[in-house]
């Protein structure tokens, strides 16, 4: 019996795939369609119930006949749907009669793809995607009469204007996601954006245009001109110069079936001649064969944020249920159980089932609204539905939860045995949820991912929540201190193994949420239909202000709209009232409450700021009041405060509110897009249809504990706003025959900045209690927050650096890439935490292996390679006399490739990148994040974009030269998409006094080098890069090394670990007695709080460098002995675990789990202890002596102010030196600090003026 | 007056009439639907005034953001005094659930008049004024609609002068169902005011009196409107007085029909000056509502000026002791009220009413009438709805002149406890050089 049953439901699946395949291909039925009249702005109520006369003789009840609950809207039902109101019920007939089944057809109207709509069935179909533009707008209106392509003629009589607006509005354009693809993974250089999703009633890709021509002031305000439909990718030339290695010959067609073909007949490959090398690089055109855009794929392909507005939700798995357009908002489906997250529709389940009185709509069926009605009271489940990405939307914040890792509580998440998933299954899974780790995962069956929130109580590592849209999982998150323990509601560590720790560790959900709030309790009707103007940043078209409802410290709340898009004297917020008729805002007695949009009992009463900084008042907070009108000037980095200053240090035209009301912010530090030339699939916008090539989309890195600030935009009063990391890609892609052509190289954002982006943002994170405070911005008093001020001022810390596929090494005699993760995901580094649960078999076979890693690729150098980096394609090494050499390494994974690692891909005639010198001892970029300075010029850029110019040293690499001292190579011809001008030369050689003799090792800290030299550490200035200037020696015994944080220089010298404070670059000064004694201390590291040095002979050193000026060894790690020659080492974080790779003269490379949710369960910290244990290994064929760190993600900027990354938001950028250096320097160079609770007596009143 | 006091077809006409009368919105036996109903951006909650509508459309703007029934009335019962008035009442709930409070202070239709987005806490609503809209709300916005259908279908008819008087008077002054007794002056209520051409004024209104609405709802005049609203007033008061239940409170009568200021002052105060054939030491009927029907009658029933003139007399002094049955005396007056306001009904006053009606106030002002305060503050309250009917008739010549004048005359009114009857005369006198022209 039991089996039978499972067969049957097999049988049903496999029926409702093969609908689901079908959808792109079904002819479509011819049809004569009636014309049906609009719905009339007034009608009699008799003429309204003759046009219901006919259905309700089956629909025989309904919960609002018009939608609306307003009475005096007068519809009868074909009004809005259409179909034939005459027709009647044949009398007595049943549902399956035939009889009925006619009457059926005859009043309703019939779609032209049966199929695909699965007729008769009310139901929204899965995935249905760009079926409404394929589908007739008679059927359209039929089955959604709000939706967009047809609201003109059901709800236009009314409501034409929000209408027009809210097909102009991003909800429906969806402009801030593709031009910020665009625009910052360099396919398009328009900040200004000019891509933007729009149909006509046929469903055709439309232009919109803004009603007026935006004016100067207009502009301002972020308003565009018009927004356009986006191309087919097949006809995008890529942006990103990487190059594409091809099979030549004529053998064409069957190489390039489809993957980027402007023209179908494949004549543009015929161009290729015979007789060429059967691998090469391609000279076909960008646009063609592998030569495609990855994120306009993914754009048009994969799953993110969308469907928005335009298209049906795709209703298969709790948090996807809704309609389209008007719809999709107003009319509420059942998609979470929690209530503070579906209000009172929780109760209704998470399964999109339908509650309806009317008969003829099925229960206990996936797809229906809750009830045929029209609501205001919107719960913010609804709007996760579209709201639910976590690097850009904010519905996962406000709830407290970011996306799962795959890591914590893996063993219930991953399934015993390695799932080895058929294309198939992993096509059907991938339809649902694009992230590829899910075809191996539990979650990808919905059965399980419906109640993963049901294993909460067995958890050990974190809490799930109870929506899984795109089939996502999303993790609570919970107050911890920087080393990762648990805090309860007053700050106490909650211990790991306490069985409640979830429940008495603070979650940190927005305050609001815990009043009460649902998104449309701030955002009101013109945040979510927009003002009508067309807009590209979500930022510029939000209409409310925190001080709108909580005024500022000298003002009550106006109740007025005041942000970037309220319409001039702002909406008076006073009017608004809830959906069952109650004011939202109402004054009492000196007290502002506010009734909630969803429940109908729950009002609130607002803080308003005033009362908390006024003295005596009962709401007077003194922390409130000491952040708020802390002075500005000396008197301020006092530490004094109170009213009557002539300026505020925090004032609100300074800094929005949400810089310090916020507990945290995500930050999702890189998604994985491996393109798959040779899956087909469909296109989920325009014309829809198949075609080959879809990417995959994985998240690597998202944390919580990341607070990073910079300046907003002028749209937002240029004011300083938290800022994240935002969506920074790596790109892979792979040809028809899965030769990897290229991967993991980050795409270049247009303005020349690297495409790891960040951008301004409010978290909606709000809490009371866990709000920033003093030391998350300033120099602590204490003297312990050095990583927190290089994070928070987005110079990077070293601790979320993306190692990926390979971990690349430099050697006495050769350079070498290692494999240390799986290709397939998630991308879990072999022998790691990740890799146990993800590939259970792998994982056992890698342990039968005795943890060496198989896969290696080198090439032989003209010298020991001292110094490695690794930027985009290319690899640099110093390799002692054999000077500075560049190494393609763009075929690194391709197997089609036999020498992975080339010197020349053409012909050493072609190009040269090569540097000889004496003794090239290191080599380093000002960044190692891809970027293309020349980008980066003219009035585009400079004047309509808004973007800062690129400081000078980033054209440079910078080579240090026992012998010849510094030397400098403009390396930008690497990056401007010609390898055949690759040619690079000395453009300066400087050793001054011969100063730099016997340099060995440097450090770039924004236009400062760190030289390790025979004279100690030489501070050079190259502001002007052609003219390097000493400025400071720290004279050192041996100096080696240095690594850089914030204000301090940590330098390896022949006695061990020195602190050098860099404050004033041209100041710096040794720190004495921050020295630790090591014996042989090589290379150094530092990620957050700790210094990871090699050792040489005592293994790996872990110095807590948590207080940079006390110094002290956390531990010291030689593996048993078999790591004792440690000369390099970095660390870069997988998912959620930190892990170290060191460079082992003797040992060749050892790959070492630092955290994991087994070993260190505060994981999740900011900077939790290291616990580290060797994962992996491999020998070298000669010493192995250094390693390229991993790709930055967390630095936007470097310490003289340089930006590097891409900001989102026109005009938004990193602070400047001058901007840096207020944060914590007074203006004669020295260092102010700050003190978390201030001191007695630190209140005073200004002097009256 | 006499004949019609006599009359008594004219009575069973009257009562007729009063039968046909509307039933007040709270009275109704409809659903009411709440605010959020009509307050629709798309209907009544537009943000700016619709051209082409044939009603204002912001209706629901005006009323939240500057109307004192949205914005007063209903949060008064959360401030203090509200909470003193409670507890010194012994109220059981709170004053803004207490039915004694909110019938006036917002709207308590029966429970099962209650619609889904009906709300209490919204103070005066507009279903409060225009009745409740379960029938008509639906047929008021179909293709033609006019107000008489409306009205047929339960559209509280504000446009008629009377039912308009009634509705405002239920609460301002207080009518059978609801009314403010001394015994809630006792426990901190304010004293009330109302004039019902001054306050439409100050509310202020949501509606334009233009060409369009007088097509549809009938002619409007203001006079009229402040007419027939004092002698409902006046009516209303003499009710109590003759209404066993509300005109008697223990062993005294009720005495919030009195003159106030009659008996709070201090003792110090020794205010008392001859008028109107009452002495000192007695308590005042509050007459202000007659004094301003005085000269209404008069221009109104020439003939019956002197009688009313006497019934008035007659009821302040046997009210005082010095003569005659009270209640008989009030009971006459209030016969004849009843076909005073049938008479305003169809009555149009021409200029020289007006200013004659101005003069009279005037120099009753002058000749000491009003040594009350009440008397005063009705006086002001009239004697400005004249001058601005005069006003924008076009018949006052010197509107500026007229405006400070009547400035003053309200300065002198403008705190009960500081009136000083010389101040106001002096206003009086510079005031009445502006009446004849």
């Amino acid at each position: 019996m039991k089996t039978r049953r499972l067969s049957i439901a097999l049988a049903a699946a496999i029926l409702a795939a093969a609908v689901h395949a079908d959808s792109g291909t079904e002819k479509p039925v011819a049809r004569a369609f009636a014309a049906h009249p609009p719905a009339p702005q007034r009608q009699t109520v008799a003429q309204a119930e003759a046009k219901s006369a006919g259905c309700i003789t089956c629909h025989s009840a309904t919960d609002r006949h018009t939608m609306h609950q307003n009475p005096g809207v007068v519809l009868g039902c074909t009004d809005c749907h259409g179909g034939d109101s005459r027709v009647e019920k044949p009398a007595g007939a049943e549902r399956r009669d035939p009889a009925y089944l006619a009457a059926l057809e005859r009043s309703h109207v019939l779609p032209r793809y049966p199929l695909a709509w699965k007729w008769p069935s009310s139901a929204n179909p899965e995935g249905s995607y760009t079926l409404l533009n394929r589908e007739a707008p008679e059927y359209v209106r039929f089955v959604n009469p709000g939706d967009l392509r047809v609201a003109r003629e059901a709800c236009g009589a009314c409501h034409l204007p929000i209408i027009q607006a809210s097909e102009r509005s991003l909800m429906s354009t969806s402009a801030m996601l593709w031009g910020g693809a665009a625009y910052n993974n360099g396919i398009l250089p328009f900040k200004r954006y000019i891509l933007g999703e729009a149909y006509t009633r046929e469903g055709v890709g439309a232009t919109l245009v803004n009603p007026v021509k935006p004016s100067d002031f207009l502009v301002a305000k972020g308003i565009l001109p018009s927004v356009t439909a986006l191309p087919s990718w097949e006809t995008i030339p890529p942006a990103d110069f990487f190059r594409v290695f091809e099979r030549g010959g004529r053998v064409i067609s069957s190489q390039f079936p489809e993957i980027g073909l402007p023209n179908s007949s494949g004549t543009l490959q015929k161009l290729d001649e015979p007789g060429r090398p059967d691998l090469k690089q391609s000279n076909r055109g960008p646009g063609t064969g592998s030569r495609i855009a990855v994120p306009v794929i993914n754009i048009t392909k994969t799953r993110l944020n969308d469907p928005h507005l335009w298209f049906l939700g795709t209703n298969e798995q709790p948090g996807d249920y809704r309609s389209s357009g008007c719809t999709a908002c107003h009319a509420v489906y059942a998609n979470d159980r929690d209530r503070s997250h579906a209000g009172v529709y929780a109760k209704f389940g998470h399964t999109g089932e339908s509650a309806t009185t009317d008969p003829t709509i099925p229960k206990g069926q996936p797809g229906h609204p809750i009830r045929h009605e029209f609501t205001r009271a919107i719960p913010s489940s609804q709007c996760m539905v579209c709201h639910m990405h976590q690097p850009n939307v904010f519905v996962n914040t406000y709830y407290g939860t970011i996306m799962w890792d795959y890591e914590s509580d893996a063993p219930f998440m991953w399934p015993e045995k390695q799932k080895y998933p058929t294309h198939e299954e992993a096509r059907k899974i991938l339809d649902r949820n694009p992230e590829e780790a899910a075809i191996r995962g539990k979650w990808s069956d919905p059965e399980f991912l419906k109640e993963v929130s049901s294993l909460n109580p067995k958890l050990r590592d974190t809490q799930f929540a109870d929506y899984h849209g795109h089939g996502w999982n999303f993790r609570a998150v919970f107050k911890r201190d920087r080393k990762g323990t648990l805090l309860d509601k007053d700050g106490k560590p909650v211990s790991d193994e306490d069985p409640q720790k979830f429940k008495r560790a603070v979650h940190l959900t927005s305050i609001h949420l815990d009043v009460g709030f649902h998104c449309v309790d701030c955002h009101f009707s013109q945040d979510m239909h927009g003002n009508g103007h067309i807009y590209g940043e979500v930022a510029a078209a939000v209409e409310i202000d925190c001080r709108d409802c909580h005024g500022t410290a000298s003002k009550y709340p106006t109740l007025r709209t005041s942000g970037p898009a309220a319409r001039p004297g702002g909406m008076d917020m006073s009017l608004l009232r809830t959906q069952d008729g109650r004011k939202r805002f109402e004054w009492r007695e000196g007290k502002l409450y506010q009734r909630s949009a969803v429940y109908p009992d729950l009002e609130w009463e607002m803080s308003l700021v005033k009362d908390s900084v006024t003295p005596g008042n009962p709401r007077y907070n003194e922390k409130a009041a000491r952040a708020k009108l802390m002075h500005t000037g000396e008197s301020g980095r006092k530490g004094e405060w109170g009213p009557g200053a002539k300026e505020y240090a925090h004032a609100d035209e300074k800094m929005t509110c949400f810089t310090c009301h916020l507990s945290w912010t995500t930050s999702c530090g890189g998604c994985h897009l491996p393109i798959q030339a040779n899956w087909k699939t469909e296109r989920h916008h325009y014309e829809g249809g198949e075609t080959r090539n879809y990417a995959t989309y994985n998240p690597q890195v998202a944390r919580d504990e990341m607070f990073q600030l910079g300046r907003h935009g002028p749209v937002k009063g240029g004011r300083i706003a938290p800022v994240r990391s935002s969506s920074a890609l790596v790109l892979s892609s792979t040809n028809i025959n899965r030769e990897r052509i290229y991967i993991q190289q980050a795409p270049v954002a247009a303005s020349g900045f690297s495409s790891q982006a960040f951008a301004p943002h409010y978290p909606h994170t709000e809490r009371k209690t866990e709000t920033k405070g003093c030391s998350d911005c300033h120099v602590s008093d204490k003297g312990d927050n050095n990583a927190i001020m290089a994070q928070v001022l987005l110079q990077g810390t070293n601790f979320v650096n993306f190692v990926g596929f390979n971990a690349w090494l430099g050697e006495e005699r050769s350079v070498q890439a290692v494999q240390v993760t799986e290709w397939e995901e998630p991308q879990a580094v072999i022998g790691s935490h990740l890799h146990r649960y993800a590939y259970p078999d792998w994982y056992a076979e890698h342990e039968k292996r005795g943890r060496r890693l198989p896969e290696a690729h080198d090439h032989a150098t003209g010298g020991p390679a001292g110094c490695v980096m690794l930027r985009g394609e290319y690899f640099y090494a110093a390799e002692g006399p054999g000077g500075m050499r560049v190494y393609d390494v763009a075929s690194i994974a391709n197997k089609g490739v036999s020498q992975r690692i080339i010197r020349a891909p053409y012909s050493p005639l072609g190009q040269d990148t090569h540097i000889p010198s004496a003794n090239a001892t290191c080599v380093a970029l000002p960044t190692n994040q891809p970027i293309a300075p020349e980008r980066n010029k003219g009035d585009l850029m400079r004047v309509t974009n808004q973007e800062q110019a690129f400081h000078p040293i980033y054209n440079y690499a910078f080579i240090t030269d026992a012998e010849e001292g510094l030397i400098l190579t403009d390396v930008n011809t690497l990056s401007d998409g010609e390898p055949r001008n690759n040619f690079i030369r000395r453009a300066v050689t400087w050793n001054e006094e011969g100063i730099l003799k016997g340099a060995r090792h440097l450090t770039i800290g924004g236009h400062y080098l760190y030289i390790a030299a025979d004279a100690g550490l030489v501070v050079v200035d190259v502001d002007d890069p052609l003219k390097p200037r000493k400025v400071a020696v720290v004279p050192l015994k041996g100096a080696r090394a240095s690594a850089l944080q914030f204000r301090y220089l940590f330098v390896t010298d022949n006695e061990g670990l020195e602190v050098v404070d860099v404050t004033v670059p041209e100041k710096a000064r040794l720190v004495k007695g921050a020295k630790v004694p090591l014996a042989d201390a090589r290379h150094l590291y530092v990620a957050r709080t700790y210094a990871y040095v090699a050792a040489g002979r005592e293994g790996l050193v872990i110095v807590d460098v948590e207080k940079p000026e006390a110094p002290r060894v956390h531990m010291k790690f030689d593996d048993g002995g078999k790591l004792n020659d440690a000369r390099d080492v970095i660390v870069g974080t997988t998912n959620a675990s930190a892990i170290a790779y060191v460079a082992d003269g003797a040992n060749g490379l050892k790959v070492l789990q630092l955290t994991s949710p087994e070993i260190q369960p505060k994981f999740y910290g900011f900077s939790p202890e290291p616990r580290p244990r060797v994962i992996a290994w491999r020998e070298t064929a000669s010493p192995a002596l250094s390693l390229a760190k991993g790709l930055d993600r967390d630095r936007a900027v470097d310490e003289t102010g340089g930006q590097i990354a891409v900001f989102g938001r026109i005009g938004a950028r990193p602070f400047t030196r001058e901007e840096q250096a207020r944060f914590y320097l007074r203006p004669d160079g020295t260092p102010w600090t700050v003190s978390d609770t201030g001191s007695p007596g630190d209140m005073k009143k200004a002097e009256a003026r | 007056m006499r004949h019609l006091l006599a009359t008594v077809l004219a009575l069973a006409v009257l009562a007729a009439r009063a039968a046909d009368a509307p039933p007040l919105p709270y009275e109704a036996k409809a659903k009411n639907l709440g605010v959020a109903t009509c307050a629709s951006s798309l209907c009544h909650g537009s943000i700016s005034e619709w051209k082409g509508s044939s009603v204002l459309q912001n209706e629901y703007v005006t009323w939240s953001r500057v109307d004192k029934h949205a914005l007063r009335a209903n949060q008064v019962l959360w401030n203090d005094r509200s909470k003193r008035i409670a507890a010194n009442l012994g109220l059981r709930q709170p004053a803004h659930e207490a039915r004694i409070c909110v019938d006036c202070h917002g709207y308590s239709p029966p429970a099962q008049y209650r619609g889904e987005r009906f709300k209490a806490g919204d103070g005066v609503s507009c279903e409060a004024c225009h009745g409740p809209a379960e029938k008509w709300v639906a047929s008021h916005v179909a293709p033609g609609a006019t107000h008489e259908e409306n009205v047929r279908n339960g559209l509280y008819p504000t446009s008629d002068p009377v039912a308009l008087a009634r509705l405002c008077l239920s609460c301002h002054f207080g009518n059978k169902d609801k009314f403010v007794t001394h015994r809630l002056m006792g426990a901190g209520h304010p004293r009330i005011s109302f004039e019902l051409d001054t306050f439409t004024q100050t509310q202020p209104p949501h509606f334009v009196v233009d060409e369009d609405w007088q097509k549809r709802k009938g002619t409007w005049d203001g006079v009229r409107v402040w007419a027939i609203g004092q002698a409902l007033a006046a009516q209303e008061s003499l009710d109590v007085v003759l209404d066993p239940r509300r005109g008697r409170d223990g062993l005294f009568p009720e005495l919030v029909v009195f003159d106030c200021h009659a008996c709070h002052h201090p003792m110090s105060d020794t205010r008392w000056k001859p008028r109107v054939g009452t002495r000192p030491g007695t308590i005042r009927f509050n007459d202000s509502n007659l004094l301003m029907l005085r000269q209404i009658v008069r221009r109104t029933f020439p003939a019956d000026s002197a009688a009313f003139d006497a019934l008035v007399l007659q009821l302040h002094q046997a009210v005082a002791g010095e003569g005659g049955d009270a209640m008989e005396a009030a009971r006459r007056l209030r016969n004849g009220l009843d076909a005073v306001v049938e008479k305003l009904r169809a009555r149009s006053f021409a200029d020289a009413d007006l200013r004659a009606m101005l003069a009279g106030l005037v120099d009753d002002g002058l000749a000491g009438q009003y040594g009350d305060y009440a008397g005063a503050e009705q006086a002001a309250m009239a004697m400005g709805s004249v001058l601005g009917f005069l006003a924008r008739r076009g018949a006052l010549a010197d509107v500026r002149g007229a405006n400070a004048a009547l400035e003053r005359v309200y300065e002198a009114v403008k705190d009960d406890e500081k009136y000083r009857a010389e101040r106001f005369q002096s206003a009086l006198a510079s005031l009445r050089t502006f009446v004849a022209r």
